[in-house]
C-alpha cells in the first residue's frame, strides 16, 4: 500500500513536473532562439570570418555583441521563468486551484522549479552544443573544449542559483510585482552594499582605500550574475590587477553558490509549506524580504545621495554637512518611495515616516561617527614588535622594472621584513596620521611646481596573522622625507634593485652613458669582470646615505642594464593567437626588463672600477662639451623639482624631444649658451632635487645646432645634441634667466624654500622608534 | 464524511469562520446558504484544502484535509471565479487533472465532452462564462471525486444546462454516493436540488436541517376573521415570526408545523383559514430577521 502511495505521489509530481513543461513549451523555444542569435550564431559569425577572429572568455567563446548581450540576457531569464511558473501563487483564482490539487506544496514547488530549470538548461545547453560542435570541427578538441564544459556549467549555476533566489523570494511574497521587484533586488543589492559602504569609507575614513581594501573575491561572490566575471575573464584576464580572482578561485565560488542554491530551493519549499493562500494578492505581506530590501535600497541611497550633495554643493570644509544633508533627504525619499511602491499606496507614507526618520538618524549617526574617525581606525599606528611584515607600493628609483612572472605585469610593491624598513613604513605611516589631525585632510601643497609621488599603499601583516592596509596622499616634506629614508635603507635597496636580483647570465648587455648624456658605449666585459662591476654597484648602493639620496651630487654618467628574457616571455604580448596559450608555461619566479644606475662621484668603487678599465673620460664633462643650457619653466610638461623628486632619480639618458621647437621668445625655456655662465651653473646642478627648495630643471645642448634666427631646432627624432639634464636651485638661477622665466607666465617664479608644511611633529617622530642612527 | 468542529478562520482580524460546527454526511446534495461575508466560500476553501484552519478541526473521513494529498484527491472544489490554466484548452486541463487525480475517468471525461456543447480544442479563455462553467463541471466529475464543491455552481449557465448538470450531478449521487456542497444565493434552485441546507450567518451556522424538515417547522397562515380577532392574544398563542392585516384578512408567518397551527388558529374561529409551507427564501428571510439582519434596516 505504501509502495503503491509512494508511487502515486511521484506519479502526480512527475505529472505536473511534465505539465509544467509543456506549458512552458513556447517560453522554450523564444528564449532557445534568442539564446542561438546571441551566442552560437556570434561563434559561427566569428568563425567564417576571413580577416581573423578574436574570441574573449573562458574557452574563448565570447565575441563583443555575446558578451554584452548574451550574459545580461541570461541573468533575467531566471526572473521570467519564475514569474511564469510561480506567478500562479500570487493569484487568489490561481491558488483556488493549485492549492486544491492533492499534490504536497513542496512537491508542487519542486516539481515548478524542476520544470522551470529544465526549460532554462534545455536550450542552454543546445546552444553550447552547438559551440562545442563549431569548435571541434573548426580547431580540434582538447583543452579548449573542456573549457567550454566548464563555461557551460558555470552559465547552468548562475541560472540555478537565480532561479532558487526567485523561488525563495516568490514563496514569500504576496504580488507578483513585488516578487519580481525584490528578486532582482536581491540579485544586485548586496554587491550595491558592499560597494557603496567600501566608496564611502574611501571617501570618509582616512587612509581606507578601495582598491586596497576591496575583496573581488568576495564582491564577485555576492550574486550568482556576478560569476559572470569568470565567464567574461577566462584565461585572461580583464584587468591588471594582481587582485582580480582568476577562474580558479571562481570554480570555488561557483560551488558555493551550487549548495547556496540548493539551499535556497528546499528552504523556498520548507516556506510554501507554510505560506497561506490568502496572501495572495495582498501588497502587505513580504516579511523581513520587504524589510531588508526597503532598508538596504535606504542605506545605498542615502549614501549616494551624501557624495552627490558633498560634490554639487560642497564647498571647502564644509563638504561633510552637505554630504549628511544628502544622507537625510535621501533616506527620507527613498524609504517613503519604496513604501509607496510596495504598498500600492500613498497613505502608507505617513505610517512610514517615522521609520523613515529614524533611519536617516541612524545613517546620519554612521556616517559622522566614521567621518570623526571610525573608532579609532584613522589614528591607529601599528608598533613594529606587533608587525610581522610590512608591503609599500613604492619601490624607489630603481625598482620598476622587475616584472611578475606568469602575468607578466610590473611589480608594483616590496615587502619588507627587516626592523629599521618596517619601522621606517610605520614612522610614513604615522606622519601621515599626525598631518591628517592638524591639517584634516588638507594638507597644503605647492601643486604648481610638484611633479612626482605622493601616494603610498601599506599593507601590514600583523604578526597575529591579521592584516592592516592603509593607504596615504601626501605632499609634504615630512612625507618625502620618509620615503627617502626608504631608499636609503638596506632592505628595500636588496629588494628593488635588480643589480641584487640578477646575475651575469640574466644581461642582455650593459650600457656607460657619459657625463654630457650623449654617446652611449655598451661595456665589453667577461662574466667575471662583470660580476666584479655588479658587486661594486651594490656595495655603492647600500653604502648610500639619506642625505646622499636627497642632495644628489651632479650626475657625471650613467649605467643602463638590458636584460636578456625568455622568448616565452616575448609571446605573452605578440598578438600571436597562438602564442597567449603559453601563458601557462611562464616561470614562476619574477623578471627584469632593465635596471639603471645614476653615477655620481658617491659611488666611489663603481666609479673606480670603470676608471680602471678606461671608460673615465666618459665619466667628466669636456671643456666646451656643453655648449648651451636649456632653463625649463617649472610648468613645462616635466620633471620639476620639488621635494618629492628627490626620491627619484629619473633617466638620466637623453631626452627624446622629437618635433619640438624651442624658441626663446615663445616656449616655456630660456636658452643660454655663454661659457662663462655655463661654467658657473653646472656644478651647482644635482641629480636629484634639492631638499625644500624649488627648482627648475637645467637640459645641456651638447651640440651646436642654432639656426639663423637664433632659435634651436632639433630634428624630429633626433637626440644627437640634447644632453643630460640636472636640477638647479632657483635661488641659484642668474637673474635675467629668472626674470624671463617669470614672464613666460603670470604666475612668476618664486624663490626660496618650499611652502610645504614643516611639521614639527613629524620632523621630530621620523627619529622615534628607529634602531638605526642617522649618519 | 465532512466534520467540522469550531472551525475558525481568520483573515488578519476579521474572523471569516467563527465556530463553525457540522456535519456533512456521504451522499448528502447539502446546500449551503448565508449572508454576504457569511463566510460560505471561506468554509468551501477549507474543505478544498486551500486555507488552513486557525483554530478547530476540519476532517474528512476522519483525516485532516489541510495538506493531506490522499485526502484532498477525493474532494474537487470548483470556485465561483473560475481559473484554468493560460492559455489552456479543455483537453490541457483534462491531462492536468488526469495526471493528478487518482480517480480520473478518461471514458467519463468523453462522455461528458460529447454532452456538451462546447469544444475540448478551443483556448478556454475564449469561452463565455457559462461555457467556462460547464467546462469546470466536466472536469470536476471527470475526476471522479467522493466530495464535490460548488461555489455557484449555476451561475451563468442557461436553463437547459442547468437541468442537465443537476440530472449529472444527481445521477453521480445515487450511482457513486457522491458528496455535493453546494453555496448559492438562488435558493429557489437549491430548494429544487437539495436535500439539506445550512445558513451561514457571521461564520457560524444558524441552522442546519433536512430540507423538507426546515420548511416544516415553518408555514404560512391566510385567515380571515370577523370581528378581528385580538392581535396580541394571537401571538400568546402562536409564534409569529411576522403578520400583515388586511382588512378582516391577517397573513401570518408562524414558526410551527401546519396541523399544529391551524389548529390554533381554529380555536379563535376564523370564517376562513388556510396554510402553506414557506420557500427557503423566506424561511431564510425570516431566520435572517431574527437575528437582526433585516432587510428594513437595509433600505432606505
Amino acid at each position: 500500500m505504501i509502495t503503491t502511495t509512494l508511487s502515486s505521489d511521484k506519479s502526480r509530481s512527475f505529472g505536473f513536473y511534465k505539465d509544467t513543461l509543456r506549458r512552458l513549451k513556447s517560453f522554450i523555444l523564444f528564449y532557445g532562439a534568442v539564446g542561438f542569435v546571441f551566442f552560437p550564431l556570434q561563434y559561427l559569425m566569428g568563425v567564417l570570418r576571413d580577416n581573423g577572429y578574436y574570441f574573449m572568455g573562458l574557452g574563448e567563446v565570447f565575441n563583443a555583441i555575446s558578451m554584452v548581450f548574451y550574459g545580461p540576457f541570461l541573468c533575467v531569464v531566471p526572473v521570467i521563468v519564475a514569474a511564469q511558473i510561480f506567478g500562479y501563487m500570487h493569484s487568489k483564482k490561481a491558488v483556488d486551484l493549485y492549492h486544491a490539487l492533492p499534490i504536497r506544496r513542496e512537491e508542487l514547488l519542486l516539481s515548478s522549479f524542476a520544470a522551470g530549470f529544465t526549460a532554462i538548461l534545455g536550450p542552454l545547453a543546445l546552444n553550447y552544443a552547438i559551440v562545442i560542435l563549431l569548435k571541434a570541427v573548426r580547431f580540434g578538441g582538447g583543452q579548449e573544449v573542456g573549457k567550454v564544459v566548464i563555461n557551460f556549467l558555470y552559465a547552468a549555476v548562475i541560472c540555478f542559483a537565480a532561479l532558487a533566489i526567485a523561488a525563495f523570494v516568490f514563496t514569500q511574497v504576496g504580488t507578483k510585482f513585488d516578487s519580481i521587484v525584490i528578486t532582482l533586488g536581491m540579485y544586485v543589492i548586496l554587491p550595491a552594499l558592499y560597494l557603496v559602504t567600501m566608496l564611502f569609507m574611501s571617501e570618509h575614513l582616512y587612509g581606507f582605500n578601495v582598491d586596497q581594501s576591496i575583496n573581488w573575491k568576495l564582491l564577485l561572490g555576492l550574486s550568482p550574475q556576478l560569476l559572470f566575471f569568470y565567464l567574461y575573464q577566462g584565461d585572461y584576464p580583464l584587468s591588471s590587477d594582481p587582485n582580480m580572482p582568476t577562474v580558479a578561485s571562481g570554480h570555488v565560488t561557483a560551488f558555493v553558490w551550487l549548495i547556496i542554491g540548493i539551499f535556497l530551493a528546499l528552504a523556498a519549499a520548507v516556506i510554501y509549506r507554510r505560506r497561506k493562500s490568502e496572501m495572495a494578492e495582498n501588497t502587505s505581506t513580504g516579511g523581513i524580504l520587504k524589510v531588508f530590501i526597503k532598508i538596504a535600497s535606504t542605506y545605498l541611497a542615502s549614501l549616494l545621495m551624501g557624495f552627490i550633495f558633498e560634490g554639487v554643493f560642497g564647498v571647502g570644509g564644509d563638504d561633510f554637512s552637505m554630504f549628511l544633508l544628502g544622507v537625510v533627504l535621501g533616506a527620507v525619499l527613498v524609504y517613503l518611495t519604496a513604501e509607496v511602491i510596495l504598498s500600492r499606496s500613498f497613505k502608507a507614507i505617513f505610517k512610514s515616516l517615522p521609520m523613515a526618520a529614524g533611519l536617516a538618524v541612524l545613517l546620519c549617526a554612521f556616517s559622522f561617527v566614521m567621518h570623526q574617525g571610525g573608532f579609532g581606525y584613522v589614528t591607529r599606528v601599528p608598533k613594529v614588535e606587533d608587525v610581522a611584515s610590512v608591503t609599500i607600493d613604492y619601490r624607489g628609483a630603481y625598482g620598476e622594472n622587475e616584472r611578475q612572472g606568469g602575468t607578466g605585469r610590473y611589480v608594483q610593491d616590496v615587502t619588507l621584513e627587516g626592523e629599521e624598513a618596517k619601522a621606517l613604513v610605520i614612522q610614513l605611516h604615522r606622519l601621515s596620521v599626525e598631518e591628517y589631525q592638524q591639517y584634516k585632510g588638507e594638507v597644503p601643497d605647492d601643486s604648481r611646481y610638484y611633479r612626482g609621488y605622493n601616494y603610498v599603499n601599506i599593507s601590514y601583516k600583523m604578526a597575529g596573522g591579521s592584516t592592516m592596509n592603509r593607504s596615504y596622499s601626501s605632499k609634504s616634506q615630512g612625507f618625502l622625507e620618509c620615503l627617502a629614508r626608504l631608499e636609503a635603507n638596506q632592505e628595500f635597496i636588496t629588494k628593488t634593485h635588480p643589480v641584487f636580483r640578477t646575475q651575469y647570465k640574466d644581461l642582455e648587455k650593459v650600457t656607460l652613458t657619459g657625463a654630457s648624456g650623449v654617446g652611449n658605449v655598451p661595456l665589453t666585459f667577461s662574466e667575471e669582470e662583470m660580476n666584479q662591476l655588479f658587486t661594486c654597484m651594490q656595495e655603492d648602493l647600500l653604502a648610500r646615505t639619506y642625505d646622499q639620496v636627497v642632495n644628489g651630487k651632479p650626475a657625471i654618467g650613467f649605467l643602463s642594464m638590458d636584460y636578456k628574457f625568455d622568448n616565452r616571455h616575448n609571446e605573452y604580448y605578440s598578438s600571436d593567437h597562438s602564442g597567449r596559450n603559453q601563458q601557462s608555461e611562464y616561470p614562476e619566479e619574477n623578471f627584469f626588463m632593465g635596471g639603471q644606475l645614476t653615477l655620481t662621484e658617491d659611488f666611489t668603487n663603481t666609479v673606480a672600477f670603470l676608471k680602471e678599465k678606461g671608460y673615465g673620460s666618459m665619466l667628466e664633462l669636456q671643456e666646451g662639451e656643453v655648449v648651451g643650457l636649456v632653463f625649463r619653466h617649472p610648468m613645462y610638461d616635466g620633471y620639476n623639482s620639488e621635494v618629492i623628486s628627490l626620491v627619484r632619480d629619473y633617466n638620466f639618458n637623453s631626452y627624446n624631444s622629437g618635433n619640438q621647437t624651442w624658441k626663446e621668445e615663445k616656449g616655456y625655456v630660456v636658452y643660454r649658451d655663454d661659457p662663462g655662465l655655463i661654467g658657473e651653473i653646472l656644478p651647482k646642478l644635482h641629480s636629484s632635487t634639492i631638499n625644500g627648495y624649488r627648482c627648475v630643471r637645467v637640459d645641456y645642448v651638447v651640440n651646436e645646432n642654432l639656426t639663423a634666427n637664433g632659435a634651436m631646432e632639433f630634428p624630429g627624432g633626433s637626440v644627437s645634441n640634447q644632453g643630460a639634464y640636472g636640477y638647479l636651485a632657483i635661488d641659484d638661477l642668474p637673474e635675467d634667466v629668472r626674470e624671463e622665466l617669470a614672464e613666460i607666465d603670470s604666475e612668476g617664479i618664486e624663490y626660496g624654500q618650499t611652502t610645504y608644511p614643516q611639521v614639527a611633529v613629524a620632523t621630530e617622530s621620523l627619529s622615534e622608534d628607529l634602531a638605526v642612527q642617522e649618519e | 464524511m465532512i466534520e467540522a468542529k469550531s472551525l475558525v478562520k481568520k483573515f488578519e482580524d476579521y474572523p471569516a469562520l467563527n465556530g463553525l460546527t457540522t456535519t456533512i454526511e456521504p451522499g448528502w446534495i447539502y446546500g449551503l446558504v448565508g449572508t454576504n461575508g457569511s463566510g460560505k466560500s471561506t468554509f468551501m476553501r477549507t474543505i478544498a484544502g486551500v486555507y488552513q484552519p486557525d483554530e478547530g478541526s476540519l476532517q474528512i473521513q476522519g483525516a485532516d484535509v489541510f495538506e493531506n494529498i490522499h485526502v484532498k484527491d477525493k474532494v474537487l472544489f470548483v470556485p465561483d471565479d473560475m481559473f484554468f490554466l493560460p492559455q489552456s484548452t479543455l483537453a490541457d486541463m483534462a491531462a492536468l487533472y488526469q495526471g493528478i487525480y487518482s480517480g480520473w475517468s478518461q471514458d467519463k471525461y468523453q462522455e461528458l465532452v460529447k454532452r456538451f456543447p462546447i469544444s475540448d480544442k478551443k483556448k478556454i479563455n475564449t469561452f463565455s462564462k457559462g461555457m467556462k462553467r460547464q467546462a469546470a463541471i466536466i472536469l470536476a466529475i471527470a475526476a471522479q471525486p467522493d466530495y464535490l464543491l460548488l461555489d455557484e455552481a449555476f451561475d451563468g449557465l442557461d436553463p437547459v444546462i442547468r437541468v442537465a448538470v443537476r440530472k449529472l450531478i444527481a445521477d453521480e449521487v445515487a450511482s457513486r454516493g457522491m458528496s455535493v456542497l453546494i453555496a448559492s444565493h438562488n435558493l429557489r434552485e437549491l430548494e429544487d436540488f437539495c436535500d439539506h441546507i445550512g445558513i451561514l450567518h457571521q461564520g457560524k451556522l444558524l441552522l442546519e436541517r433536512e430540507l423538507d424538515d426546515l420548511k416544516g417547522e415553518f408555514c404560512k397562515v391566510q385567515a380571515a376573521f370577523k370581528p378581528m380577532v385580538d392581535i396580541d392574544t394571537l401571538k400568546e398563542k402562536l409564534e409569529i415570526l411576522s403578520i400583515e392585516m388586511n382588512g378582516s384578512i391577517v397573513n401570518l408567518i408562524v414558526r410551527g408545523s401546519r396541523e399544529e397551527v391551524l389548529e390554533k388558529i381554529n380555536h379563535f374561529n376564523p370564517l376562513i383559514a388556510d396554510s402553506m409551507p414557506l420557500s427557503l427564501e423566506e424561511v431564510f428571510i425570516y431566520e435572517m430577521e431574527a437575528v437582526g439582519y433585516d432587510y428594513n434596516n437595509i433600505i432606505f
